[in-house]
């Protein structure tokens, strides 16, 4: 470690005991008065700030610890008080940790471990803001969690809608964990069995139009990464096969019963809700267990319109031509929903810039955006649609207003008062749902 | 007047260093002779059992406090 390292410490037999111990971190600065160290933060930058609370009986160290945090260097108290009423009121100016003298080699190395962490953190939280545009603190504290993936070689599972940037994500994770072999492919672009080929493998004359021996994507991804986009296009025999080539790290080409060994991390993405795919069995609950130790949800932009104009400026910087949005349009622009989150805004801009709007006024904004016309989400689902042919709509109305009652007395622990106001109906109603399914059954 | 809490911390201070003081004499591998450097173990050893002793201090005088 070589770090810079300001000790400010009032008694001078301390001062050169601790900054003996501090220069096996690195280069130490020592000062004994509190105008001293405040000439120093304000000249000099430094990684970390040792400051003694108590100087020439004066609580000067207090005010230290803010001067530390405006220039950035680490502040932390030590002090030979052990006295909690004035660690406490440090660590609410700033103070990032202290030290109770006298302290040992043991307390510091666990300070300076933390020093590590946090400046770790920090810096990823920067990687964050250049490479993902975003204001909110919700996503990023998100997208922190990126920083602790190297733990581990388990799958990683980002969840998103469209357009929320799980592609940017997925390279985020390949940059911080400094992976060489990283390995994309969009799983609904492949038709039929065409993906199994692709991820497995094949032996020539396995099937028509397998003229030569296919190296699978997955066997390519050998200590590296696999981005499996849109994975809930996999059928669910592809699926099994998955789950068993990342048990087993082994799986077997297409038309070969030689295995083939690889070490692959997958990284998985979908824009669908995948616990309703599982619902209606079209994505399997196992294959999903074991690719989602690691969640990342991404927000869609509705729920961060913060991010709407920053992103706007994003989009508008990377062509070569002078964009100017009047006020009007940033309100209108602030307003709409987004569905197709960043995607939309992608395309607004490329649309302005192939018709040559320079100055963009309310009228340069298309009609469903102007007048939030968002298409709203459907209420059904194509398996309830199927429901509705199989057993007819009276029945599948009945059927779903018994599920929407039982759902809600479940979520109100079984209060048909509470699970009714929540409902905004009367209890006899939610009686009703249920025993009016049961009549039509018998 | 010095309180008995200040005593106890300024106490706590010089031995800290003092102690110090000996860790880095014994770092620096100088030539002492063999009874000198058999007192500086002492010291050494003697440290932990120190600190026990000077924290039961410090408890008795914050006990005392009004």
């Amino acid at each position: 470690m070589n770090l810079s390292i300001l000790l400010v410490e009032d008694d001078l037999f301390t001062q050169k005991t601790s900054e003996r111990i501090l220069s096996r971190f690195g280069k130490v600065e020592s000062v004994s008065t509190s105008e001293e160290a405040s000439k120093l933060l304000a000249s000099k930058r430094y990684d970390l700030a040792f400051l003694d609370l108590n100087l020439h009986g004066k609580l000067d160290g207090l005010n230290l610890v803010k001067l530390s945090q405006e220039s950035k260097a680490y502040p932390i108290v030590i002090s030979g008080e052990a006295d909690r009423d004035i660690i406490q009121k440090s660590l609410k100016n700033g103070a990032k940790d202290y030290l109770i003298k006298p302290f040992d080699d043991l307390k510091l190395d666990s300070v300076l471990k933390r020093f590590q962490v946090n400046k770790q953190e920090r810096e990823f939280s920067q990687t964050i803001r250049r490479n993902f545009i975003t204001r909110s603190n919700k996503q990023i504290s998100e997208l922190s969690k990126i920083v602790n993936l190297g733990v581990s070689d388990k799958p990683i599972f980002i969840e998103g809608e469209t357009g929320t940037g799980k592609r940017v994500v997925s390279h985020l994770i390949r940059d911080t964990l400094g992976c060489k072999n990283f390995l994309e492919v969009n799983c609904s672009q492949f038709t039929g069995d065409t993906v199994r080929s692709e991820l497995f493998g094949h032996k020539a004359g396995s099937f028509t139009g397998a003229s030569a021996d296919k190296i699978g994507l997955l066997q390519k991804a050998d200590n590296g990464i696999i981005f499996l986009d849109e994975i809930h296009a996999l059928t669910l025999d592809v699926q099994k096969l998955l789950l068993k080539a990342l048990e087993e790290k082994i799986f077997f080409p297409v038309g070969s019963n030689i295995p083939t060994k690889s070490d692959f991390r997958i990284i998985a993405a979908t824009c669908e809700n995948i616990h309703s795919l599982i619902e209606q069995g079209l994505f399997r609950e196992d294959l999903f267990a074991r690719i989602s130790t690691f969640q990342i949800n991404l927000m869609p932009l509705r729920e961060r319109p913060e991010d709407i104009l920053p992103l706007f400026e994003y989009f508008i910087s990377k062509h070569p031509f002078q964009i100017v949005m009047e006020k009007e349009t940033e309100e209108i622009l602030k307003q709409y929903s987004w569905p197709r989150n960043t995607r939309e805004i992608q395309d607004l801009v490329e649309n302005w810039i192939v018709n040559g709007h320079r100055l963009i006024t309310p009228e340069a904004i298309p009609h469903r955006i102007r007048y939030n016309l968002a298409p709203q989400k459907k209420l059904f689902t194509q398996h309830q649609l199927d429901q509705i042919e199989e057993k007819g709509l009276k029945e599948f109305i009945t059927e779903f207003k018994k599920e929407i009652a039982l759902e809600y007395l479940k979520r109100n622990g079984d209060s048909p008062t509470q699970a009714a106001k929540k409902m905004k109906v009367g209890i006899s109603t939610i009686s009703d749902m249920i025993n009016v399914s049961k009549r039509v059954k018998s | 007047m010095i309180t008995l809490n200040e005593i106890q911390h300024d106490l706590r201070r010089d031995f800290y260093n003092m102690m110090n003081l000996i860790k880095f004499i014994k770092q620096e591998d100088l030539e002492l002779d063999t009874e000198l450097k058999s007192m500086l173990e002492m010291c050494l050893e003697r440290e932990s059992q120190s600190i026990s002793k000077l924290d039961e201090l410090t408890n008795y005088i914050a006990g005392q406090k009004p």
